[in-house]
């Protein structure tokens, strides 16, 4: 800006003459705004609504799920929450449940849990950014207390409460009629700028004398976590998409968390999940029993918006439908009350503030 | 202004006002302040104010006024008891308490006798640190304001790992950052205060040291030292005069730093003393005692003795030159030192400048106490809740998520003790509904305001160049919200400057100009053609007459009209001088001056005088007369007269207020008499001060006879003012009737243009002036404050308290009288006459018919106003004073110009301000809400002790309706906004507890809540603030009544702020519970979850930046390339930051947002809580603007309207009341004549006349002294604003 611009703009400004657009709220624009919302918003709501209503899910739940591997001596059946508090061994069990739709694909395997406060501020805060990114240092952050070191002083890898409390159930899916194990996919849970930005393996060996060295597993960890996918380095240690998926914590304390993907290329999943009969098996390990949670499997497929979600679809049609009601009042209003311009021009130095 | 500042008020009867008031002020501060310390007593500026004019005595020209009749009243002061902690510190950090004195004594040339009372030394300290003191001491002061110390309780919090929620910084870094701000603020203006008090401890004195003159310091000077002092030089501390140059011992002072007087008062020495002269041996061996009383602050009062020679000498106030006082016409002279530093009168005078609020910062204040407690409830629901919940689950979640150690293992215990703690959580995740931002952003708004009235072209007075400036840059938004005005009047509403404009000689007037087609008067403007006088070697060029009619009467010699200029120039007291070869004249009153510079101007000169003859230069010939007697004017007699003799024929010459002369007439001179009075009627209803001149021939012998009683009753001992009067009564009758003069009192530029303006506005102006009542009636129509039109105007000017209540009860009766017959009719609404109503007569008869018409106006004297002010009465005083319509009281005192204004503060809920120009103003200026100061020619008082001060009256129309009125809007509109935003922002995290089992988890990043008020929503909001306008300037002046939402609180008041706070608390709730709705089992397209905390939270605070930009759209009426760049700009540099902040820095939330921007879900969402939360807004608005618009909408859209038009047709001109120069029948007096009494008595004496060989030594400086013995001269020196402290 020249400089005699700049010292109009400058003087302008000092006598607070600023030129400027100065919007008033008339009929004119608010009442085609009105109708403008509400024919935008009505569609645009069906629409929402039919791509919700395209994806398919399927929830089971399986807390109380009764063990196939733990009973008594009788014979009864037990569930295996009863049985995981006695031993440590491996509680399994199976459900089965009914597809009576094909799936189309993608479709997603899901772990979900009820009343679990994974966004508990202490639990929240319990972790170290700084480990998991892999940078060794002798000591890691306070908030990982009480679950930072062991009686030893050893860090736990990864250290903190979210960690330790990793949901540890394995969930795999047979078709029912020919047993077989469905095949699922663990790669790709995770979001991708997570693996790239929070979640790095300490230099060295994936072991217990080279990146984790002098380090202990997590206290409920059955596994180090060098081993928890033993097979796939970009898989395993802190990078293992199960960890990173886990400690990504919920919003709230009802949530899902995407589990396996089903592998579509095996035959008989090529279009999805075509409708039959299944069964769940799980190895039972993960407790919520004692604060009343709750543990489901679910099958979900998705759309553009994402998964099953009816919330959106409906607000924007009931939005859309109240503006155009608005308009139509103020319509009405501004006819019968409004004032006319003769009346807003027609005032003196005596005209009261208010009517 | 002051010189017409007269003082008449009973002495008895203010130090009763006062002590009643001091008993009252010093209880309720008993109340209010904890009584940590009694030693020693703390200076309470009304205590100051209020001692300070306390026994203002008659004393002015020696005259001593009317005296109550009882004994002195006691002076013995009690010293205040009471004391706070502030005191307490003070005392530690300038520690120096003494015993409590009780008598002065001092020996005169005596250190060693003096030293051992240990009496305050000249130096003086107004600083309040040092450079070691400075740290602790304002940290000290800066956390006794309560929002500081919250935040440090905060941050203390915060340091706690158990219950901090939030890291420390995002409370540490704006609190030290406003700490450092208001630090430096702070020490500059120490800075200010140490370099102003060096100077004045440095100036220059001259001391008596072992027999030898010595060059000293102020600093330096001790009890006890003899100075020396010269013309127009400072005296450095309370001394009792010793010796002058002057005859008589007298010496002149100046004591417009001490009670804004700048008339000179005459100071004499004792007789004793005064042959001392400049003998500095003499002086130096002089060894007395004086015992006096102890320092107090009392200016017209001094008690004391000089033991000398074993002779008691009393000693009184006349003897005694004050610290601040300036010499003047006087060569030099001697005084002991008797006060010095903080004892001088000025200093013990010299209160602390009152922190001033504005309302809506009482009103914040209250307001934050209240979200405070909101705050708390908050806490303790979610400390209940979290209770509940760590006892019914959390205990058992412990298998995931352990207590901590230092909480008790057992389920009860333990949740009981996290509940506690979370507590505090909360109080540190909710803290920011009250944002330490909010403080900062008021402030630099109000600055960002000041400087835009600072600059304002249109509040500069051309003619100076004189800038409008706002002194204190934190009271801008009340400038929008005054109720009352209160207006000195000389120098204020007046220019005082007063011209002979017309006069009535036999029956015929003179001054009109005619327009000889239409035979209708022209208004005089600046290029009307004046006469011309320039053939009279003594005119004046300033001078100026239109009427050539009276010049062509006067050179075809006609008898009356030479006779009525001859007695112009006879008939006075004004004093003649040679000024460099030109005549000059000193008169005692400005209207004097004006009738006797008029003759001059007509040829008729007055020369010289003497004490006994007047030399007058009649038409080129010179005329002596012989002076015989001066019958001197009085406020009762209302006239002067003259008796001169020339050639043997004696002539009593007299003037004065026309009910009196006409009393006095001869008979038989009916159809003159009908004419003049004719004239006198229409110069009246002009606003003009008319007087009548009348003469009479005197007959030798009876005039000897008179002569001789005259003689008599002039010594006579007892009743002397009654036999005089009666003496004079006798002498002045059977006058013949001459004609009437008119003289203007100018008003300064558009003043009744802006009073009228500021009516409609709803503003009620009271003029508080010294003015004699005649006078300041008078002033009253000219500017419109009294019309003619008016039911009635109440005159109360009662002696006694039973009359003043007699007259005030009777006034009353008559305005529920007649608000009885028309309130019914007009008004349907309830009117209350309950004092704290403002409804009544002086509002609703402010009519939608246009010209306000009717109302009553109410005029109070000083004398009548000691006791309306007195608790008894003050209601029923102020009840009937705010049914009027304008309120003039006249003759006050400075003191009860603040009591007046501090009546009015207390019982009305009403912001008032003061505006005046002299230093007799300065009590009502600190006392108003707002002080005024007008920046004119005369001294700096009221500049200096003012909130704003501005060049001329007229300047306060465009300073309250426009800069008043928007910074008022724009402050509303910033508070209500910010509270919104505020409460929008933090309730989010309270929807969030219900979810996070009340654990004080935080929905938004840390860094995001640190900044939100910085970065992301500060800019726009204070752009706001600072360009936002509704109406521009010109209509805002236009349209008065615009004010009327200040007036009434009606921007920001608890209803809009709680409508403000319910805004955000509903805005909260969507904002959380949209996307709640939306991302719930969120996932995105891939499957992958969505839900999690991060990505919800920084939904969450994208839409709710959003959102708040949106609003403050719709908010903003004003969009100036500033609100583009700051609303546009936010909303990019929130996406900046964060992607800045997340991805090259590293933050925690590394990726959520990048994340859920990747999906379109994100998008829908934003969109519907956009339109959710925006749709009942616009709805809400457009509801009111279409059905109901207020007038604020009304003069937009006119605005837009006028625009679009475009139209070269100009403006009609504003509307304003046409009856500026509106002719009226007036059957009022117009008399008024500011005279005072006595200097008629001093004239024949030859008192004051100049010694023809003044003393050797006296032109010591090479100095002409020129003696000023009238008051009424403006001072051309003003003091230097460092040592003003009063």
């Amino acid at each position: 800006m020249p400089a005699e611009d700049l010292e109009a703009v400058m003087n302008k400004f000092k006598q607070q003459r600023l030129p400027a657009w100065q919007p008033i709220l008339t009929a004119d624009t608010v009442l085609p705004a009105f109708f403008l919302i509400g024919l935008l918003f009505i569609p645009l709501g069906v629409a929402l609504l039919y791509f919700s209503e395209n994806v398919q899910e399927f929830q089971l739940e399986y807390t109380d799920c009764e063990s196939i591997t733990h009973q008594l001596a009788d014979g009864t059946k037990r569930p295996c929450k009863e049985v995981i508090k006695e031993t440590t061994d491996v509680c399994t069990c199976r459900i089965s449940f009914n597809i009576s739709e094909t799936f189309e694909k993608n479709v997603y395997l899901y772990y979900g849990l009820d009343n679990f406060y994974q966004n508990h501020r202490r639990y929240v805060k319990s972790r170290d950014d700084d480990q998991l990114l892999g940078r060794v240092n002798p000591t890691v952050n306070s908030d990982c207390k009480p679950f930072a070191t062991d009686s030893e002083d050893k860090i736990f890898a990864p250290c903190g409460a979210i960690a330790n409390s990793m949901f540890n159930d394995t969930l795999r899916l047979f078709r029912k009629k020919d047993s077989e194990n469905i095949k699922l996919i663990k790669k790709g849970i995770a979001w991708p700028s997570d693996r790239k930005l929070k979640f790095r393996n300490p230099e060295g060996a994936l072991n217990e004398t080279g990146a984790f060295k002098d380090t202990v597993k997590p206290l409920y960890w059955t596994r180090s976590v060098w081993e928890l996918d033993p097979d796939d380095p970009d898989n395993n240690g802190y990078r293992n998409e199960d960890l990173i998926v886990w400690m990504r914590s919920a919003a709230f304390p009802t949530f899902r968390k995407l589990y396996r993907k089903i592998d579509h290329s095996q035959e008989g999943f090529i279009n999805g999940l075509p409708a039959d009969r299944y069964y769940l098996e799980v190895d039972y390990n993960y407790p919520v029993d004692s604060f009343g949670g709750k543990k489901r499997m679910i099958l979900s497929t998705t759309s553009f918006l994402g998964g099953k979600n009816n919330f959106l679809g409906i607000a924007y049609i009931t939005v859309g439908a109240i503006c155009l009601l608005l308009g139509i009042i103020f319509l009405i209003i501004h006819i019968k009350f409004g004032k006319r311009a003769g009346d807003q021009l027609s005032i003196n130095q005596n005209t009261p503030y208010s009517d | 202004m002051v010189d017409d500042f007269e003082l008449e008020i009973l002495e008895l009867e203010e130090e009763q006002a006062r002590r009643r008031r001091r008993s009252r002020v010093v209880s309720s501060f008993r109340r209010d302040v904890p009584r940590t310390s009694k030693a020693r007593p703390a200076p309470v500026l009304l205590d100051h104010v209020i001692e300070g004019w306390g026994s203002k005595g008659g004393d002015v020209g020696g005259e001593k006024g009317v005296r109550a009749p009882t004994a002195k009243a006691p002076t013995k002061k009690t010293p205040p008891l009471h004391s706070s902690i502030y005191e307490t510190l003070n005392n530690l950090f300038n520690a120096s308490t003494r015993e409590i004195e009780t008598e002065r004594r001092i020996k005169p040339n005596n250190p060693e006798f003096n030293a051992q009372f240990n009496y305050a030394k000249n130096y003086i300290k107004t600083s309040k640190y040092t450079l070691l003191n400075f740290i602790p001491y304002n940290l000290f002061e800066q956390f006794q304001r309560l929002a500081n110390f919250y935040f440090l309780c905060l941050l203390v919090l915060q340091l706690i790992p158990v219950i901090s929620s939030l890291t420390p910084v995002t409370t540490a870094v704006p609190l030290i950052g406003v700490l450092m701000v208001t630090g430096i603020k702070d020490a500059y203006d120490d800075y200010q205060r140490h370099r102003s008090d060096n100077q004045v401890n440095r100036r220059k004195s001259y001391v008596l040291r072992n027999g030898q003159l010595a060059e000293e310091m102020w600093s330096k000077v001790e009890v006890g030292d003899v100075i020396r002092m010269e013309n127009n030089q400072f005296v450095a501390a309370d001394v009792l005069l010793l010796s002058t140059s002057e005859p008589n011992g007298l010496c002149y002072i100046e004591t417009s730093e001490l009670d804004g007087e700048t008339n000179l008062k005459s100071k004499q020495c004792l007789p004793e003393t005064e042959e001392f002269g400049q003998d500095v041996g003499r002086i130096g061996s002089f060894q007395g005692e004086i015992r006096c009383e102890p320092p107090n602050n009392q200016l017209n009062k001094f008690d004391g003795t000089l033991y000398w020679d074993n002779q008691a000498h009393p000693l009184d106030n006349d003897k005694i030159l004050l610290r601040g006082c300036i010499l003047r016409n006087t060569q030099w002279c001697y005084g002991v030192v008797i006060f010095a530093g903080k004892d001088t009168k000025l200093m013990m005078n010299s209160g602390k400048t009152k922190f001033k609020r504005t309302s809506i910062d009482r009103l914040l204040n209250f307001i934050i106490l209240g979200i405070v407690f909101f705050l708390l409830s908050m806490c303790l629901f979610c400390t209940v809740a979290c209770g509940i919940w760590e006892t019914l689950t959390g205990q058992h979640f412990r298998i995931f998520l352990p207590w901590d150690s230092l909480v008790p293992p057992e389920p009860a215990g333990g949740a009981a003790v996290i509940a506690l703690l979370v507590f505090f959580s909360y109080a540190i995740v909710l803290n920011t509904v009250v944002p330490i931002s909010l403080y900062v952003s008021v402030e630099v708004i109000r600055l960002c305001q000041s400087f835009l009235i600072n600059w304002d072209v249109a509040l500069c007075y051309a003619p100076t160049g004189v800038h409008a400036k706002a002194r204190t840059t934190t009271l801008n938004e009340e400038l929008g919200q005054i109720e009352y005005i209160f207006s000195d009047k000389t120098g204020t509403l007046t220019q005082n400057i007063m011209t002979f404009n017309k006069c009535s000689i036999a029956g015929r007037s003179f001054g009109d100009i005619i327009d000889p087609r239409t035979g209708e008067s022209l208004e005089i403007n600046e290029y009307t053609r004046s006469v011309d006088l320039s053939h009279n070697p003594y005119h004046e060029s300033s001078f100026k007459f239109y009427d050539h009619a009276l010049t062509d009467a006067l050179d075809a010699s006609d008898p009356s009209c030479e006779l009525f200029f001859r007695l112009l120039a006879l008939c006075h007291t004004v004093m003649s001088e040679d000024k460099n070869g030109k005549l000059e004249y000193q008169a005692q009153s400005p209207d004097e001056a004006a009738l006797v510079s008029a003759a001059r101007n007509f040829g008729f000169v007055f020369l010289s005088r003497t004490p006994n003859s007047i030399t007058i230069s009649a038409k080129g010939t010179e005329e002596m007369y012989e002076l015989l007697c001066i019958l001197d004017f009085n406020n009762v007699r209302k006239r002067m007269s003259v008796i001169l003799k020339r050639d043997g024929k004696i002539r009593l010459y007299c003037k004065g207020a026309d009910s009196i002369i006409y009393e006095r007439l001869k008979d038989g001179q009916e159809s003159l008499k009908y004419h003049t009075q004719e004239h006198l009627n229409k110069f009246a209803g002009e606003g003009l001060r008319t007087l009548c001149l009348a003469y009479k021939d005197l007959d030798g012998e009876y005039f000897q006879n008179w002569k001789a009683r005259h003689h008599e009753a002039a010594i006579s001992l007892d009743r002397r003012e009654e036999k005089l009067d009666a003496i004079y009564e006798e002498i002045e009758k059977d006058l013949i009737l001459l004609g009437a003069t008119a003289i203007e009192d100018k008003l300064q530029d558009g003043v009744p243009q802006t009073i009228a303006n500021l009516a409609i506005a709803g503003i009620k102006i009271w003029v508080l002036t010294g003015d004699k009542q005649e006078t300041a009636i008078n002033i009253g129509y000219s500017c419109q404050l009294l019309t003619d039109d008016m039911l009635d105007i109440f005159i109360i000017d009662a002696h006694t308290a039973s009359e003043v209540e007699d007259q005030l009860k009777k006034y009353r009766e008559e305005i529920r009288n007649v608000n009885a017959t028309s309130q019914p009719q007009t008004n349907l609404s309830v009117v209350t006459f309950s004092i704290y109503s403002d409804e009544g007569v002086g509002q609703d008869t402010l009519s939608d018919a246009g010209e306000p018409n009717g109302g009553f106006a109410l005029v109070i004297n000083g004398h009548s106003l000691v006791w309306a002010l007195s608790p008894k009465f003050e209601q029923l005083f102020l009840e009937v004073a705010s049914q009027c319509k304008s309120v003039i009281c006249c003759r006050v005192t400075p003191l009860q110009k603040a009591l007046v204004v501090d009546l009015v503060k207390r019982y009305k809920k009403a912001v008032t301000l003061a505006v005046g120009d002299g230093a007799n103003d300065v009590s009502m200026i600190k006392t108003a809400h707002i002080g005024v100061g007008i920046s004119g020619q005369e001294g700096l008082q009221a500049v200096l002790a003012s909130d704003y001060s501005v060049a001329q009256f007229r300047f306060l129309e465009r300073l309250l309706l426009v800069h008043g009125r928007w910074s008022y809007y724009r402050m509303c509109k910033f508070l209500r906004y910010f509270f919104y935003k505020n409460f929008a922002f933090t309730l989010c995290h309270f929807w969030f507890a219900f979810f996070v089992a009340f654990s004080a988890q935080t929905l938004f990043d840390p860094m995001f809540i640190s900044v939100y008020n910085l970065f992301y929503t500060s800019m726009p909001v204070l752009a706001l603030g600072i360009f936002e306008q509704d109406v521009n300037a010109v209509n805002s002046i236009k349209f008065p009544r615009l004010y009327s939402p200040g007036l009434n609180n009606a921007l920001f008041n608890k209803r809009e702020f709680f409508r403000s706070a319910l805004h955000g608390f509903l805005t909260s709730c969507v904002l959380f519970f949209i996307p709640f709705g939306a991302y719930y089992n969120g996932m995105d397209q891939d499957g992958r979850s969505m839900a999690d905390q991060q990505t919800f939270g920084s939904v969450v605070a994208t839409i709710l930046v959003i959102v708040v930009t949106v609003q403050i759209c719709l908010d903003t009426s004003y969009w100036t390339m500033f609100n583009h760049i700051t609303i546009w700009g936010s909303l990019i540099f929130y996406f900046l930051l964060q992607y800045f902040y997340n991805f090259v820095i590293g933050g925690e939330y590394v990726g959520a947002l990048a994340k859920a921007m990747g999906e379109p879900m994100f998008y829908f969402t934003s969109l519907l809580t956009i339109v959710v939360l925006m749709l009942p807004v616009m709805a809400w608005r457009f509801y009111w603007v279409d059905v109901h618009p207020t007038l604020s909408d009304k003069v937009r859209f006119k605005q837009r309207h006028d625009a679009k038009m475009a139209s070269k047709r100009s403006d009609h001109d504003m509307l304003r009341t046409p009856s500026a120069r509106r002719s009226r029948r007036s059957i009022r007096s117009g008399y008024a004549f500011a005279h005072q009494e006595g200097f008629g008595r001093l004239i024949t004496s030859g008192k004051i006349m100049r010694p023809r060989n003044p003393k050797p030594g006296a032109m010591s400086n090479g100095r002409t002294s020129n003696l000023r013995p009238d008051a009424n001269r403006v001072s051309v020196v003003a003091p230097a604003p460092s040592t003003v402290e009063v």
